[in-house]
């Protein structure tokens, strides 16, 4: 899902040219844009799930406050993707629980 | 220190005030990075710090706090070959000494901890029995305990001077009245020289300030053992929670002041990333010092001093007193009890900066 015409921003800007991958998947993304909207756009809503209690955890203040959408980018674990742009051939990984460290 | 002797006092059924001038765990003990370290000490000090690695891991039940204790074990990595050369001359002392210290390649160097670039380092020393634990929980865990055995704490109370008759101390002043005991002991680590001058001491104890970075929470396989390399380098260690503690070697600094710095932090960023480069995207969330305590040959002092009767130094463990907290603690209660600690501590004589 993507706002194609925004209240207040107006028309969405940019078209969906670069492709990253989500656990293996290729999705296309806008350059710029937030890694989060990218996998809106793809109807990916579940980003990781919950250390303790295994829960699935998402999108939800998006302006990188509450840690909800961290996920496994290019290794790294626990990186918010409502604040991290998306970039050529990005590999993003559901991350479950405090993720893996591989280096 | 003083939490720790507290304790042990207590438990021997002496009775105790403990004056402190900010709350338990303040300072340094309740600030560092919770290194319980054998391997690398000077010689002098290995004996106490094996003794206090057998204490340890039964102290949260002991002391019923949980202190975090784990044994993730400790890597020394060379990053020359002149570093090598020093450590194998040092592990072959340690053995001797009885220590479970080894040399490593550096393949298994990386296997224990896979953020270290093989092609970079030249080995290192790996000592299993070496661990971890969490500085503010100890520190608080002697000082609850100690209360519970009829200790007094005065937090928030600080020590203003000391009124002699001769060479005997009449009283404490502190900033809730005049208080005193048959034995007073100055562990009052960095500021020993300050607490020195009210007796007419000079106590050769300088600080200076360590500053730490915490990271985000990461997997637990990060960091897995205490990291230290020489040099003016750094050192690495991961919380129970995840976060990874980047530690910076001590400066200089003036009044006792625990600011953090721009140069630290640029300083630690730079030398992690050439060490452990693929810490490039882990987030920094916090930073903070804490002041170390350092004699002029890097070994505390624990020792009653001839001049003043009663007045015992034990202060100066020099960045690294964490580990002997413990063992400490209860040879200096044994030595005020009665004179005999069951572990010799003729090396760190307050008399040995005299002559
Ligand atoms: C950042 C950092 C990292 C470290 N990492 C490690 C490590 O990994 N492993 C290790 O073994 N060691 C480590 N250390 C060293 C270790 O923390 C210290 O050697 C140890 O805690 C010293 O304990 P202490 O009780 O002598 O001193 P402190 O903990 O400094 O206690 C002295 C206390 O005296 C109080 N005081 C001072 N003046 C007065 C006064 N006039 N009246 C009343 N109270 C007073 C202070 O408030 C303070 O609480 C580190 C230190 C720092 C700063
Ligand atoms: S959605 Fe809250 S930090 Fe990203």
């Amino acid at each position: 899902m993507r706002i194609k015409v925004h209240p207040v921003l107006g028309p969405l800007k940019g078209k969906a040219t670069i492709e990253i991958e989500v656990d293996g998947r290729r999705i296309s993304a806008i350059p710029g844009e937030m890694i989060s909207s990218a996998l809106i756009a793809a109807g990916i809503k579940v980003f990781r799930t919950t250390h303790k209690k295994g829960e699935p955890r998402g999108y939800f203040c998006g302006i990188g406050q509450c840690t909800d959408c961290m996920m496994t980018v290019d290794n790294i674990p626990s990186v918010r993707t409502c604040i991290t742009p998306v970039s050529k051939g990005m590999k993003i990984k559901t991350q479950y629980g405090h993720g893996k460290w591989e280096v | 220190m003083g939490c720790s002797l507290a304790y042990y006092l207590a438990r021997k059924k002496i009775r105790v005030i403990l004056v402190e001038k900010s709350h338990v765990g303040a300072e340094a003990s309740g600030r560092n990075a919770g290194g319980v370290r054998q391997q690398g000490r000077n010689p002098a000090e290995l004996p106490l710090a094996m003794e206090s690695v057998k204490m340890w891991p039964s102290l949260s039940k002991e002391l019923g706090y949980d202190i975090d204790y784990r044994r993730v074990g400790n890597l020394y990595v060379a990053r020359n070959k002149k570093q090598l050369e020093d450590f194998k001359k040092r592990v072959e002392h340690e053995r001797e000494a009885g220590l479970d210290v080894r040399m490593v390649t550096p393949a298994e160097a990386c296997r224990l901890m896979p953020s270290l670039v093989k092609e970079k380092i030249y080995g290192g020393t790996y000592c299993p029995t070496d661990g971890v634990a969490n500085p503010i929980r100890i520190t608080f865990a002697f000082a609850q305990a100690a209360k519970a055995l009829g200790a007094k704490l005065y937090t928030h109370t600080e020590v203003v001077g000391i009124e002699l008759s001769g060479n005997e101390i009449k009283f404490v002043n502190t900033t809730k009245g005049k208080m005193g005991g048959e034995v007073v002991v100055n562990a009052t680590g960095p500021w020993a020289s300050v607490i020195g001058k009210m007796v007419g001491l000079h106590i050769p104890i300088q600080p200076k300030r360590a500053q730490m970075m915490i990271t985000q929470q990461l997997p637990q396989n990060a960091c897995a053992p205490f990291i230290v390399t020489p040099g003016d380098y750094g050192y690495w260690t991961q919380t129970l929670h995840g976060n990874v503690l980047l530690g910076h070697t001590s400066r200089p600094v003036e009044q006792y002041d625990i600011g953090v710095t721009f140069e630290a932090i640029s300083f630690q960023t730079q030398k992690t990333l050439q060490f452990l480069p693929s810490f490039k995207k882990v987030a920094i969330i916090r930073c903070y010092s804490g002041l170390t305590e350092w004699t002029p040959d890097g070994i505390p002092i624990i020792s009653f001093v001839k001049e003043i009767k009663g007045f015992i130094v034990d202060a100066g463990y020099s960045g690294h007193g964490f580990c002997i907290g413990p063992i400490s603690g209860k040879l200096v209660s044994e030595m005020i009890i009665d004179g005999r600690p069951s572990l010799s501590l003729k090396a760190f004589e307050y008399s040995r900066f005299q002559k």
